[in-house]
């Protein structure tokens, strides 16, 4: 039961955050799934299984932080290209800040405590 | 795009897959599609499309469905059925088909005699009991997508099975007092609205569902003879002491729409192969 509550509590902020750095990447330029999880293995996300996105991005289109058009490819079929909404950039604003002060944070416990325990 | 332009979509971009990932998304397919019944079918076909074009993309850059989507798509496919918004008015209208469907089906063939009387209480409890019943087989059948114990498979076929024989002799072992005798004008009149409503359905689902029009030539054959028998000047002639010219119309009646029913679950055949 241990295990299985911590990992819940993982991959709910988990979701948290992939929910920023979608949000994140759809404010440059509207993107489509693939492209998002491509976006993602570049910066180090290469072991989140891709599937995840998918109903992160229906809840998100739900949640109206995000909008969808069936648009022609470069490559071209017509796929499904995510917009970002006036409510995703602020919710994006808000993750941004919530995400440096959380970092921070936990950057200054780590050296100045996490040092100590090592030496 | 409409459900149905997305599904045809979806069958012609599958063949694109190699024999490994096909497998992996027609299960996925298969468990959403299953389990999706309260979700607008638009939804979950335009999710579908999506994963489906992705994961063409990742084979292209020789990425394995599995890498690619994850090892644990059961898991996935529920947070996405999850996710997706239902849709009161969808599952309502697929309530309505099935009981539609299944009282056309069973208590058109009835009316055709005027002296018998039709269990309206029947029609109803069957017709309300045919919707869960569906709904069960739907969930058994998305089960059976992520089952790899043969033992279990087993036992879900076990349960499908018995629920049908449950449901066939239920069929015709209830009897409600709510009898309706429909004999001359009552019984016309009954069966025009029956068929109106029947023309109404078919006129806007046809595209949607091939199997439509065996249903619909059904309907119409059975609601002429059911008219006919009605009227004074044949009723002389088809019915009274004259049983066996009816069992024979009905007879014609039946292979005709066997043949129909043959051409049409071969054209369903074909456009999926």
């Amino acid at each position: 039961m241990g295990t299985k509550k911590s990992q819940d509590i993982s991959s709910q902020m988990l979701k948290g955050i992939l929910q920023g750095c979608l949000l994140i990447l759809i404010n440059q330029k509207p993107y489509y799934g693939y492209e998002i999880s491509q976006g993602l293995s570049q910066y180090g996300f290469e072991d989140v299984p891709k599937g995840t996105i998918y109903p992160l991005l229906i809840s998100m289109e739900k949640k109206e932080l995000i909008f969808s058009k069936m648009q022609t490819s470069k490559e071209g079929p017509k796929r499904k290209y995510y917009y970002i909404t006036d409510n995703g950039r602020q919710s994006l604003e808000s993750f941004i800040n919530q995400w440096n002060h959380l970092s921070l944070n936990v950057n200054k416990l780590i050296n100045e405590r996490g040092q100590n325990n090592e030496s | 795009m409409k459900a149905e332009q997305l599904i045809e979509r979806n069958n012609e971009l599958r063949e694109k897959l190699n024999p490994k990932n096909k497998k992996y998304y027609e299960n996925l397919l298969l468990y959403i599609r299953a389990k999706a019944v309260f979700q607008r079918e638009e939804d979950v076909e335009t999710t579908l499309l999506e994963i489906l074009n992705d994961l063409i993309e990742a084979q292209n850059n020789g990425q394995d469905a599995e890498d690619y989507f994850g090892k644990d798509p059961e898991q996935l496919a529920s947070e996405i059925i999850d996710n997706l918004p239902k849709s009161f008015f969808d599952t309502f209208k697929l309530a309505c088909y099935i009981f539609f469907g299944y009282t056309i089906f069973f208590s058109v063939p009835q009316m055709i005699n005027p002296n018998s009387n039709i269990d309206l209480g029947r029609i109803l409890l069957m017709g309300i009991s045919v919707f869960f019943f569906a709904l069960i087989i739907l969930w058994l059948i998305g089960n059976q997508a992520y089952r790899k114990n043969k033992l279990v498979k087993g036992i879900n076929y076990s349960i499908l099975f018995i629920l049908f024989l449950a449901f066939v002799i239920g069929s015709f072992l209830i009897e409600t007092p709510l009898k309706l005798h429909l004999p001359g004008l009552s019984g016309i009149l009954t069966i025009i609205v029956i068929f109106i409503i029947s023309t109404v359905i078919y006129i806007i689902e046809r595209k949607n569902l091939p199997f439509l029009s065996a249903v619909y030539l059904y309907e119409i054959g059975f609601s002429i003879i059911g008219i006919i028998i009605r009227i004074p000047l044949f009723e002389k002639y088809l019915y009274h002491g004259h049983s066996q010219n009816l069992a024979r119309i009905v007879l014609i009646f039946l292979v005709f729409i066997l043949i129909i029913n043959v051409r049409t679950i071969w054209k369903i055949l074909k456009r999926n192969k």
